[in-house]
């Protein structure tokens, strides 16, 4: 009898424990994060005054990976050929559609085919033709065989023309200063490898054109959640590491990076679910291993919107597979795991990573299970059992708020005052099941990753909010 | 019925917007301001033309080469005098503009005076 | 709540009424900070619409008698707008906004506001003195120039550039070259204001400068497309450092530098060959078009590509000729590479003609 008490209570005491770490952890970060915020918010008032282009910013090389997007594509390439940026190149890369993708380009467009030289530099599948648009010069398109995503930004980069490229995704809805605000960090640092872009919901927001006209709420409690997800978890979290250089993920939506260093560590991977994560982990690995002195940092303003899915299947399917994307990620690159020249994202990254991100939905859901079996069985007492429920939801909550905090601090981008009490409530509620019902997701992404079970996408269905 | 010319300003910026609108109502011209292209498109389309169009090159959602085309497709619209404003380092911006349909450029920034000058020549010859 | 003695659920406890205290601290400073947000747009909506009017009169050349006193709520909205104004406007709208600006007092604000900690007041300051060429701020503002944080002393060298051009071009441009972590496009966006005075500085530091320092330098004399003397360059062709010869072979302009130039076109290093590739299309003559074709089977696709091009750019190669030299070539590489160069050109003629019509 007293074996089994000193395991339940020492099965308690770690769960406890683990719940703590794992919100003060992220609190940290947050807290981390606050420097960056405060230096941003001052610089506010000079972004206003009309800007002069000396002409010498790095021209960069936008690609587009598109697959079966013939009811938004238009619409998204022509709102990024207004982007305001002295000189950049913009190429769609069509990764064997078998809709109307091309169809609509060619018309939109005016595409006419181009002997072009192709480079292959990184291996892909093969070209079948390269296109140049008659109407605008900075536009081309490679229509190739189906590879992937991973595969297309490749051939994108065998045939971009400038040192820096963008991967943006087909659906990203961009401002017109995305791009200049998303390479202000090459400029003010050479060593520079890659910047990635705040990714926010534009669900609730008004569309027109390309751009987001209005910044809105979403109505839709999957979408609201999301929002405060969003902020909790990915925006100043991601502030926090790059704050120390130990940043790990920069989103496929929107990201910049130094051309030549992506092509020296062998480009994207292609056959990988997270070939985005993938990649910046490994310019970690490799460029520490080859003690190349260099930077990733993280870009805070709201600069890409995206439409978030708004229904359970989708949703569970997408963290699902952002969850076998962390592990496949970090499965990839054990060797930045402890390494001798580690760093911040050898020695502290990639262990929270694995920690709190890979093994912590296991925890997490064993946690719970454990918990409330304990109770219900009477091995635990009523009060441990609320102090725990206690503890957990209520360290959720406060790392909910402070990532409202630090939006109001820094951008506050919904304006009225309804929005900001709205997200108040979403703050308490997110916690009372959405986060632990993202949880269970991960668990089983995590549980089909180490099975290698094949999943599916999942088509998410799409509101054509683009199509205006 | 006393002839005020009419002019239509599109510009983004709401500083300059202000400006703008101030010397030209101080003039005695009747000023009509829009914010963007989306917005100035739609003008051009519903509204009678105007005695002269003020447009600035950098606008949002649709650029002001494509309105001063859409101006020109316009029948009422045809011989309105164009006047776009250009960023100063963008040196193809003003060849682009003349070559677009416009009939004059100014660079910014820009001389008041100057501004008002160029316009009252396209004024003069459309009254 | 008893707890039975059990320490750790004592401890679980008291962090989370620390969290749920932690929280409510939390939502009350959002309120603070949103209602000071409310507050400081009301504000910044009352000044302008107060001194707007005001501005607006002085632009067109019609500077009111009486001016009202400025609030200290009022100023740094009220200067945010003149700094506003001022880069959008010139001539005697600037001056006027720099008398306003005199009558206000707002030149002694803007030199205290540049010793005060906070950056987004050192910013403004900053602009506003430059725009006001406030000559007595000029020390102030090379102390900023000298700080780490690249924002604020991009902003000092500005305001020094637009108060004394010469000046600051004997100080900017041994700094410039020095600081290479400062982008090229900072750099040179206020070298270009300073105007003729760097041209005569860089000219003369060039020769004693040392050899880390040169492609930078000569960089930096590409940017603000300065004419260096042959002479001056044809030391940098031959060194041995590919950085140094790169940056030289970019600003080669003059056909007295053509062996210097051909002598490098064999080079190991592909990023002087390409540059070679490129400057003997600017300067080569009728010898030098079977050394460009000699790169077009280049194993670097950049110099095919840009040995390609200049032969294409050649004035005296005409379509005929290059279609003939594209017929007789037997490189599959150097075809392709020719192939793709001519339907470039043929698409930006077809541009061009469809803006003309």
């Amino acid at each position: 009898m007293n074996s089994h008490h000193l395991l339940l209570d020492f099965v308690t005491w770690f769960v406890l424990c683990y719940f703590i770490l794992l919100n003060g952890g992220y609190l940290l970060l947050n807290l981390l994060s606050l420097r960056t915020l405060h230096r941003k918010g001052q610089e506010e008032m000079l972004d206003d005054l009309p800007r002069a282009y000396s002409g010498l910013e790095p021209p960069v090389s936008i690609l587009v990976p598109a697959y079966n997007e013939e009811a938004s594509i238009a619409a998204s390439v022509r709102s990024m050929l207004q982007l305001t940026y002295s000189e950049y190149e913009l190429v769609v890369v069509n990764d064997g559609s078998k809709d109307g993708t091309l169809d609509v380009l060619k018309r939109e467009f005016g595409l006419l085919p181009f002997p072009e030289a192709y480079r292959r530099q990184i291996p892909t599948k093969d070209i079948k033709a390269i296109y140049r648009s008659t109407k605008f010069p900075n536009l081309r398109v490679i229509d190739k065989f189906n590879g992937g995503k991973a595969d297309s930004l490749n051939a994108g980069i065998n045939a971009s023309r400038y040192p820096l490229f963008c991967g943006v995704d087909a659906d990203s809805i961009l401002q017109r200063d995305s791009l200049e605000r998303v390479t202000q960090p090459f400029l003010r640092d050479p060593t520079m490898v890659a910047t990635g872009g705040t990714i926010r919901i534009a669900n609730g927001c008004e569309v027109a054109g390309g751009f987001l006209t209005r910044v809105g709420l979403p109505r839709n409690p999957w979408a609201l959640f999301q929002v405060v997800e969003y902020l909790r978890a990915f925006l100043f979290g991601r502030l926090g590491w790059s704050a120390v250089n130990g940043m790990l993920i920069i989103s496929g939506a929107f990201g910049v990076f130094r051309k030549d260093a992506v092509v020296s560590v062998g480009g994207y991977r292609s056959n990988t679910i997270g070939e985005d994560m993938e990649l910046i982990v490994r310019l970690h690995r490799l460029l520490r291993e080859r003690r190349q002195p260099y930077r990733i940092e993280f870009v805070p303003d709201p600069v890409c919107w995206t439409e978030a899915p708004e229904d359970l299947a989708t949703l569970k399917n997408q963290r699902i597979r952002w969850q076998r994307g962390l592990a496949e990620s970090l499965n990839a690159n054990w060797g930045l795991f402890f390494s001798r020249n580690g760093g911040v994202p050898g020695w502290l990254a990639f262990p929270f990573m694995l920690l709190f991100e890979w093994l912590g939905p296991l925890v997490e859901v064993g946690g719970y299970l454990f918990m409330i079996v304990s109770f219900l069985t009477g091995a635990i007492s009523w009060q441990a059992f609320s102090t725990f429920m206690f503890v957990a939801i209520g360290l959720g909550v406060l790392l909910s708020a402070s990532g409202l905090l630090l939006e109001e601090m820094s951008f506050h981008i919904y304006p009225r005052g309804k929005q900001l009490l709205a997200l108040g409530v979403v703050v308490l509620l997110e916690n009372l099941g959405y986060r632990q019902l993202n949880t269970w997701w991960r668990l089983i992404g995590l549980f089909r990753w180490a099975t290698q079970k094949e999943a599916s996408w999942g088509a998410m269905k799409r509101k054509g909010s683009l199509g205006a | 019925m006393s002839a005020q010319p009419t002019v239509l300003v599109v510009e983004d910026d709401v500083h300059i917007a202000h400006v703008l609108t101030f010397m030209l109502e101080r003039q005695g011209y009747q000023v009509t301001h829009v914010a963007d292209g989306r917005a100035a498109s739609a003008h051009v389309i519903g509204s009678p033309a105007p005695d002269l169009v003020l447009l600035d090159v950098m606008l949002p959602y649709v650029d002001g080469f494509e309105i001063v085309g859409l101006i020109r497709a316009q029948d009422s619209w045809k011989d309105t005098p164009v006047i776009m404003l250009t960023a100063k380092n963008t040196e193809r911006d003003t060849v682009r503009a003349l070559d677009a349909g416009a009939n004059d450029f100014i660079i910014k920034p820009f001389q008041p005076q100057e501004l008002l000058a160029r316009l009252r020549r396209f004024l003069k010859t459309a009254a | 709540m008893n707890f039975g003695g059990d320490p750790i659920l004592a401890a679980a406890f008291w962090t989370g009424i620390a969290a749920l205290l932690l929280t409510l601290l939390l939502g009350l400073e959002i309120l603070r900070l949103r209602i000071s947000l409310r507050a400081r747009q009301r504000r910044e909506t009352r000044t302008l619409a107060r001194w707007r009017p005001i501005l607006n009169a002085a632009i067109v050349g019609d500077t009111p008698h009486e001016l009202p006193r400025l609030a200290a709520s009022e100023r740094l909205h009220f200067i945010k707008l003149w700094v506003h104004l001022q880069a959008s406007l010139r001539g005697e709208a600037g001056a006027a906004l720099n008398d306003i600006a005199g009558r206000l007092g707002l030149h002694l604000e803007a030199r205290a506001m540049l010793g005060r900690r906070a950056r987004t007041e050192r910013l403004l300051a900053a602009l506003m003195l430059g725009h006001l060429g406030d000559r007595q701020a000029w020390p102030q503002l090379l102390r900023l120039a000298g700080m780490d944080d690249p924002t604020l002393s991009l902003t000092a060298l500005w305001a020094l550039v637009r108060i004394d051009p010469q000046a600051a071009a004997e100080y900017l441009t041994p700094l410039f070259i020095e600081r290479e972590d400062w982008a090229m496009s900072h750099v040179a966006g206020i070298l270009q204001q300073a105007g003729t005075p760097v041209v005569a500085v860089l000219a003369g530091m060039l020769p004693r400068l040392r050899a880390e320092r040169l492609p930078r330098a000569l960089r930096i004399a590409e940017a603000l497309r300065v004419e260096l003397p042959a002479e001056s360059l044809r030391a940098a062709l031959a060194s041995g450092d590919v950085a140094v010869v790169t940056a030289a072979l970019r600003i080669v302009n003059t056909p007295l530098l053509q062996d210097a130039v051909r002598a490098r076109l064999g080079d190991e290093d592909w990023q002087v060959r390409v540059q070679a590739a490129k400057a003997l299309g600017r300067i080569g003559d009728r010898s030098d078009v079977d050394r460009l074709v000699a790169l077009l089977a280049d194993r670097e696709w950049w110099v095919r590509y840009r040995a390609a091009q200049a032969l294409v750019d050649l004035p005296w190669l005409k379509r005929p000729d290059l279609a003939a030299l594209h017929a007789r070539l037997e490189d599959r590489y150097a075809a392709d590479m020719l192939a793709q160069v001519l339907a470039e050109q043929d698409a930006a003629t077809a541009n061009a003609e469809m803006e003309t019509a």
